[in-house]
């Protein structure tokens, strides 16, 4: 597996203090029986103007109900470290804990990271200096891309035991949200487990927009394909058709076909602040179908896919009217 | 001495829903009796029908019909494949081919197979009968296949 090169951890916090920063650190659990997810988010965000705060979210989708709440806490009396992460009530500790408390919600989940291959920490970036080198201004690792739960989350009316449910656990940082983004990521267990993590994004170079920039990560057992020339224009398709994503892509791994569509499932619309000041608009589900199907350069071609097990994200710089409500 | 070469097709087939999927095959050739036969004999992998299975057949190479016709068998399924060589569009001509998949007198899907001009040296290489990674590959996936019969 090509795991991130850098001579930090994948979780060690990248922020300095210095304003003009955002990073957040990510995780979320599917029912793997059901359309059921958990997304939980704890971000820093300091501003060039005023002073840094940090957020949690809590977002619960299912088909019944969605739940989103999200809290603003002063930077200071926080902690982001390497070991642990507290926020107000939120304590994080990384691939052993996680529980907290938002609005009468509450959640005190264990954490074990899967020990297999596919789930070795992951970033989609082919180059170490995209992942700390100035461009792009947005970071993405995946630490622990196979996480499994245990614990329960109490929804004030109703506790679920999240024994069982399995997740992943992500790390953004940046100077700022990219202009326009879709994020995907799906695990596929079975006898030969596998995962997959992609993204096709626009960001803006000197005023202007630029293209869409495509890339993929599957895992299989203990092999991975990589499609991630992200400037090779030639070689990527990538449509964004509603809540559905369509992704063609070729690389050294060969050639793969991505479909992603949570069209009719439960979402919500989350509110990223720019340290700008500019908001940014994530359309946000975990529960997307998904279909892959690799064409690797050698050796078997395979699919997988997902009922509703894919986490699937909109970013877009305008907000949509069938989101009245931004969290 | 009969003539025998190592091949690896890979494409895309849809179905009647027009849902595309992965398809591909890699045989050995050998020269059989009749001029421009040669039976095949590797393994198929085309999800969702099969993940990957032993495949036979017959490739057929009628100059005077500028053709190349592929059929293998691989389970209750057979795969049909033709190119026709042309100095006009040499490459393309010689690299794709229209490609069906039966089950019975039905067929279930249609695409497109390439052989890829990466692998152009180890095809090469496998008339000459050097032992290659195309040649590995397949004795693996052979192996794959008989280890997975014996655990049935």
């Amino acid at each position: 597996m090509n795991a991130p090169n850098s001579d930090l951890a994948p979780n060690a916090p990248r922020f300095s203090g210095a304003p003009g920063h955002v990073e957040s650190y990510f995780l979320r659990a599917n029912d793997p029986r059901s359309e059921r997810a958990l997304w939980l988010k704890t971000t820093i965000l300091a501003p060039l103007n005023g002073p840094a705060v940090a957020e949690t979210w809590f977002i619960w989708f299912s088909p019944s109900r969605t739940i989103a709440h999200k809290d603003t806490h002063p930077l200071a009396g926080t902690n982001f470290s390497l070991e642990k992460v507290t926020v107000g009530s939120w304590a994080f500790e990384p691939n052993q804990r996680i529980s907290g408390e938002i609005r009468g919600k509450r959640f005190d989940l264990g954490l074990e990271k899967v020990a297999h291959p596919v789930a070795a920490p992951l970033s989609i970036y082919p180059w170490r200096a995209l992942r700390e080198g100035p461009f792009p201004k947005s970071k993405l690792l995946t630490p622990a891309p196979w996480v499994r739960f245990s614990g329960t989350v109490d929804l004030g009316d109703e506790t679920i035991d999240l024994t069982g449910w399995e997740g992943m656990q992500g790390h953004n940082w940046g100077k700022e949200h990219a202009y326009e983004y879709v994020w995907g990521q799906c695990l596929f267990p079975g006898e030969l487990p596998a995962m997959m993590e992609g993204f096709t994004g626009r960001v803006q170079i000197a005023g202007r927009t630029t293209p869409r920039m495509s890339a993929l990560v599957v895992r299989r057992g203990t092999e991975e394909f990589r499609f991630d020339r992200i400037f090779d224009f030639w070689r990527q398709d990538a449509a964004l058709e509603g809540d559905s994503w369509n992704l063609r892509l070729f690389g050294s791994g060969g050639e793969a076909r991505l479909k992603m569509d949570a069209g009719g499932r439960p979402m919500v619309c989350l509110g990223y602040q720019n340290p700008g000041g500019e908001m940014r608009y994530c359309f946000n589900s975990k529960l997307a179908r998904v279909e892959l199907a690799v064409q690797p350069k050698t050796g078997p071609a395979f699919e997988l896919s997902s009922a509703h097990g894919g986490a699937l994200e909109f970013l877009r710089s305008t907000p949509d009217p069938r989101f009245p409500e931004v969290v | 001495m009969k003539l025998a070469f190592i091949e690896a097709m890979r494409g895309w087939v849809a179905g009647d829903d027009g849902k595309e999927h992965p398809i591909a095959f890699e045989v050995r050739a050998r020269q059989a009796d009749r001029p421009g036969h040669f039976a095949l004999e590797g393994v198929m992998y085309a999800p969702p029908w099969v993940t990957e299975t032993e495949a036979r057949g017959t490739l057929i190479i009628a100059p005077l019909l500028r053709s190349l016709t592929y059929r293998v068998e691989f389970g209750d399924l057979t795969l049909r494949a033709q190119k026709h060589p042309s100095i006009l569009a040499l490459k393309k001509t010689m690299t794709e081919m229209d490609t069906t998949i039966s089950r019975g007198d039905q067929i279930i899907a249609r695409g497109m197979m390439r052989f890829d001009l990466g692998e152009t040296i180890p095809f090469v290489a496998s008339w000459l009968q050097i032992r290659t990674d195309a040649a590995r590959r397949l004795q693996a996936g052979a192996t794959l296949l008989e280890r997975k019969r014996i655990a049935g």
